[in-house]
């Protein structure tokens, strides 16, 4: 049974691996892969079904859904890319000065825990309200409600290998902290990072398309899989293809990073590889 | 409480542009117009002043009037909540019924059939965005079920059945993906507190396997449980006002929307504050909760 659940679980990964590679790629080879320009309308072609013209057929406006998904992965990729990257830079530095100096760890763990303790979609909405929408500040906004994320799982993880002998003794022959930091602290907590930032990243997916289709985020008529929906909501019994395709990227996208996110925290983690396998 | 009503008014106000300028977007009107109609809002007032007034009022129960529209914000937030409250209140129900139950299902079967079979379903559960899940929903209910009411909302105290079957579809996109998240908590629980020594001692002294699920094993395994039911209704809250655009339901996220869109401050302010202050009672009773389940953690 084991073995079947090794075996498994690694075609599982793989698969993830090839889908989330495809839609990388799809993404950034889009003005060369895509049969039409993102903004070219079909007058005569609105609300078109799949059809060998427009694979995945066209929405009211008579653009490509196959191109505009395509495209729409280049915005949708780099805002929960960008977003995921904010709260790396800062939560990423914020744990580890948590970890290692025991004044800071107190303060700035209950002003992290008061923000986390907040849902983080309605969080960036406020954030969002509070900076006006637009793709930036949607940026910007699931990036701080990120933070929290990264500096707590650091924070936890570094914390045990600060007291680790290795450091110790690389601190009686005289390393500056920032070089214990970057060198002994890094590496050992790296494995933990993957794992955060391939499940932050699905989410952050999520968080942009749903502030993009509250027309919080990407403005229309930029294609983000988020808007995308939002336009296709209005005429989904006329053209179910406009809010299907859109949402099939987002959902595969987000499901291969959760099972990339799972495979790595399981090899990761001795305790749970031989109990729940 | 006051400090977040504080941040909650100062943050409000930093929103660029103001709500005069918007409205005269359309008709260009002069700026003495726009003067004029900033003065009878109380908006050329300076911050403190404005938030001395927004306090007092709430405090007397009095949440202003909407920038926009002239009507009460706090009848106006009224009329939503409900709705909201329903949404969040059922797809909670479902979602962790749901997730308990295939939780605890997935635990007893590791390993054969049902577990693969629910675990993936899981997976899928929590990485299906809960908008699409929704679009998809009334799509095939417009196929398959045409006979049923699935928009146009009907407050509950009118029609009852009507409103649970315009309910009925958000509920469950919503519940899914809290179920999910249920789901998954439970079974590693479970599974945890399955491989302690009680429990051995428990079956080894002859007690029935249904009463060791009972008293030993879920009592001790719900509390994680609970501790991801409680982090996710705030998750629920941020999807709900993503679903009632999906359905059109005249709830707070709707409010809040176009609230933000159209810098309808007090609006937004009393939105927020509200929002907030359920969801520290939410954690003031999760804490309670602990206290009821695990007679070991005290209430500091």
């Amino acid at each position: 049974m084991r073995q079947l659940g090794f075996l498994r679980s690694n075609a599982m990964l793989t698969l993830a691996l090839i889908v989330i590679g495809a839609i990388v790629v799809g993404a950034i080879l889009a003005p060369w892969i895509a049969p039409y320009s993102a903004d070219q309308m079909f007058a005569r072609a609105r609300l078109v079904a799949p059809s060998a013209e427009h694979i995945w057929g066209t929405d009211h406006l008579g653009r490509d859904l196959f191109t505009r998904v395509l495209y729409g992965g280049q915005i949708s990729l780099m805002v929960a890319g960008i977003s995921v990257g904010i709260s790396f830079v800062f939560g990423v530095p914020l744990g580890v000065l948590a970890a290692y100096y025991k004044p800071i760890d107190n303060l700035l763990m209950r002003i992290l825990d008061v923000v986390f303790s907040f849902p983080s979609v309605l969080l960036a909405i406020f954030i969002v309200a509070v900076l006006g929408p637009g793709m930036i500040n949607a940026m910007i906004a699931i990036g701080i409600t990120y933070i929290p994320r990264f500096a707590r799982v650091v924070r936890s993880q570094a914390v045990v290998v600060v007291e680790m002998d290795y450091i110790r003794s690389a601190r009686s022959i005289g390393v500056s902290p920032l070089g214990i930091m970057v060198r002994h602290i890094g590496p050992n907590i790296a494995g933990v990072l993957i794992v955060q930032l391939s499940l932050n990243f699905a989410t952050a997916i999520i968080a942009e398309s749903s502030l993009s289709f509250l027309g919080l985020g990407v403005q229309p008529p930029w294609p983000s899989w988020g808007a995308m929906l939002d336009q296709g909501r209005l005429y989904v019994e006329l053209a179910p293809w406009a809010s299907i395709f859109p949402g099939l990227a987002i959902f595969l996208t987000v499901l291969a990073l959760n099972i990339i996110g799972d495979a790595v925290r399981d090899r990761l983690d001795p305790r749970l590889r031989g109990a729940l396998r | 409480m006051l400090v977040v009503s504080l941040i909650v008014f100062s943050a409000v106000r930093l929103i660029p542009g103001d709500a005069v300028d918007i409205m005269f977007q359309a008709e260009a009107g002069s700026s003495e117009q726009r003067d004029v109609l900033r003065q009878r809002l109380g908006l050329d007032r300076p911050w403190y002043v404005q938030y001395g007034s927004w306090l007092g009022g709430i405090l007397t129960g009095n949440f202003g009037a909407s920038l926009r529209t002239g009507m009460d914000v706090g009848g106006e937030i009224f009329r939503a909540f409900p709705v909201t409250l329903e949404l969040v209140m059922l797809g909670t129900i479902i979602g962790s019924a749901l997730g308990i139950v295939l939780g605890i299902v997935a635990a007893t079967n590791r390993g054969r059939w049902l577990d693969w079979l629910i675990q993936p379903v899981g997976l899928v559960g929590l990485s299906i965005p809960n908008f699409w899940l929704g679009s998809l929903m009334l799509l095939a209910a417009g196929l398959y079920f045409p006979q049923l009411h699935v928009v146009g909302f009907v407050p509950f105290s009118e029609d009852p059945l009507r409103n649970l079957s315009v309910m009925i579809l958000p509920s469950l996109a919503l519940g899914l993906t809290l179920g999910s998240a249920v789901m998954r908590m439970t079974r590693t629980s479970v599974l945890e507190v399955m491989s302690q020594d009680f429990v051995r001692t428990a079956r080894a002294k002859g007690m029935l396997e249904p009463s060791v699920l009972w008293r030993h094993i879920l009592r001790n395994s719900l509390i994680p449980v609970i501790t991801v039911i409680t982090i996710q209704i705030g998750v629920l809250i941020g999807g709900s006002i993503v679903l009632e655009r999906v359905f059109a339901l005249p709830g707070l996220g709707r409010l809040l929307v176009t609230a933000i869109g159209e810098r309808d401050y007090p609006m937004v302010q009393g939105i927020t504050l509200l929002i907030t202050f359920i969801f520290v009672m939410i954690n003031l009773l999760t804490d309670i909760l602990y206290r009821v389940l695990d007679p070991r953690v005290k209430l500091g």
